[in-house]
């Protein structure tokens, strides 16, 4: 009992707290941010009591966290915020493999862990100019520096290497 | 049979990009299944859909297939259901169904330019200089009608006189997007202004 609580506020928490002020950050919205953060703790329970710790659970999560954006946000919310929700996915995976790779001592990690992931919250116009650059240059443009169709073969490129490699990260910590 | 012969050199490309995209499937250790299933799935997710994205290059598009087919290729060590899952997603992605549709989010089409023509097109619908440059159009359509696939008068009358919209006009026509209209559009604007300008001259030239 004791161990749940601890991975619900040290673990799921902070987490769950980041992924609602990333999104909401980038996408500039202000309204119905408490029931997107209760939303997401039950799609995190959710999919914690669905799945073991693997693909599936990551794959489970950033559908859960679309289908709930979209539901609370209508059509504020387009098919880019799935590549959206995958970046703050693969922010989080990466800290963690970072801290917990470099780092021997785990309470150490787990606390420097947990302070990255809240940094990049520090730069909020940043990140929302970012997400507008983004999707300026999303749909077809011959003004744009970048074509449409390169930024999205891009996004779906780092998506795809980003679920091998966290089936591949997945599978070697439950294997140990 | 002409169409045919037309269409050899884009069938030559296809194919030469299939057979690139299933030896990588090859050298990935994917099985033949699975490269064909996944190529026959992306390919008619991407037909049921609205207008799928190309490169004009094909060297660039073959690269980029090539990329994009390996991160399928990399979703089948996965597992099967994943990979046909995320490769009709992306396959979706890479149409103009995934456009961003927000209104705020879209540029407005500059067509400032053309508010003036057409208050004055409305206002002089029956004028024997309008009569005279919708003849022009007409020999437009007729001399350039192998370079320009669409008609200039026909795309005039919609937007000019039927004060259709462009979504409406890109839908009648089958245009790619609203910079293909402004391209027909911006030659049609530049040749009234020059007409309205030469009548003019020549009316002061007279008096």
């Amino acid at each position: 009992m004791e161990q749940l609580l601890v991975n619900a506020f040290l673990g799921m928490l902070p987490e769950v707290i980041f992924f609602v002020v990333f999104l909401t950050t980038c996408k500039n919205i202000n309204k119905k941010r408490i029931k997107l953060l209760l939303l997401n703790i039950l799609n995190y329970i959710g999919v914690g009591a669905l799945t073991t710790y693997n693909i599936y659970s990551y794959v489970f999560l950033i559908i859960f966290q679309f289908i709930i954006l979209k539901i609370l946000y209508k059509e504020e919310v387009e098919y880019i915020d799935v590549f959206l929700i995958s970046i703050s996915h693969i922010y989080v995976f990466i800290i963690a493999i970072a801290c917990y790779k470099l780092i021997n001592n785990y309470y150490i990690a787990f606390i420097i862990d947990r302070i990255l992931l809240f940094l990049p919250l520090l730069f909020k116009n940043k990140l929302t100019y970012l997400y507008q650059q983004y999707i300026k240059l999303w749909n077809r443009n011959e003004n744009n520096k970048i074509k449409s169709i390169s930024l999205r073969n891009i996004s779906l490129i780092g998506l795809n290497i980003f679920l091998f490699l966290s089936d591949f990260v997945c599978t070697y910590i439950t294997s140990l | 049979m002409n169409k045919i012969r037309e269409n050899i050199p884009t069938i030559i490309f296809n194919l030469s990009e299939f057979i690139i995209i299933f030896l990588l499937g090859i050298i990935s250790k994917v099985s033949i299944e699975e490269i064909t299933f996944l190529c026959i799935l992306f390919t008619l997710v991407r037909s049921e859909c609205d207008k799928p994205m190309h490169y004009r290059s094909p060297l660039l598009c073959m690269i980029w297939s090539a990329l994009v087919f390996e991160s399928f290729f990399l979703l089948t060590k996965i597992n099967m259901p994943i990979a046909m899952i995320f490769t009709s997603f992306e396959a979706f992605v890479l149409t103009k169904d995934a456009d961003i549709k927000t209104m705020f989010l879209y540029k407005k089409p500059d067509n400032s330019k053309y508010i003036e023509m057409k208050k004055y097109i409305q206002i002089n619908k029956d004028s024997k200089e309008v009569e005279k440059f919708e003849n022009i159009l007409r020999d437009l359509d007729k001399q350039y009608e192998k370079i320009y696939k669409h008609s200039f008068f026909e795309i005039y009358n919609l937007y000019f006189r039927e004060e259709k919209s462009f979504k409406e006009i890109i839908e009648i026509k089958k245009l790619y997007d609203n910079h293909a209209l402004t391209k027909y559009l911006d030659l049609i604007f530049v040749s009234f202004n020059t007409y309205i300008n030469t009548c003019s001259n020549i009316k002061k030239i007279e008096k």
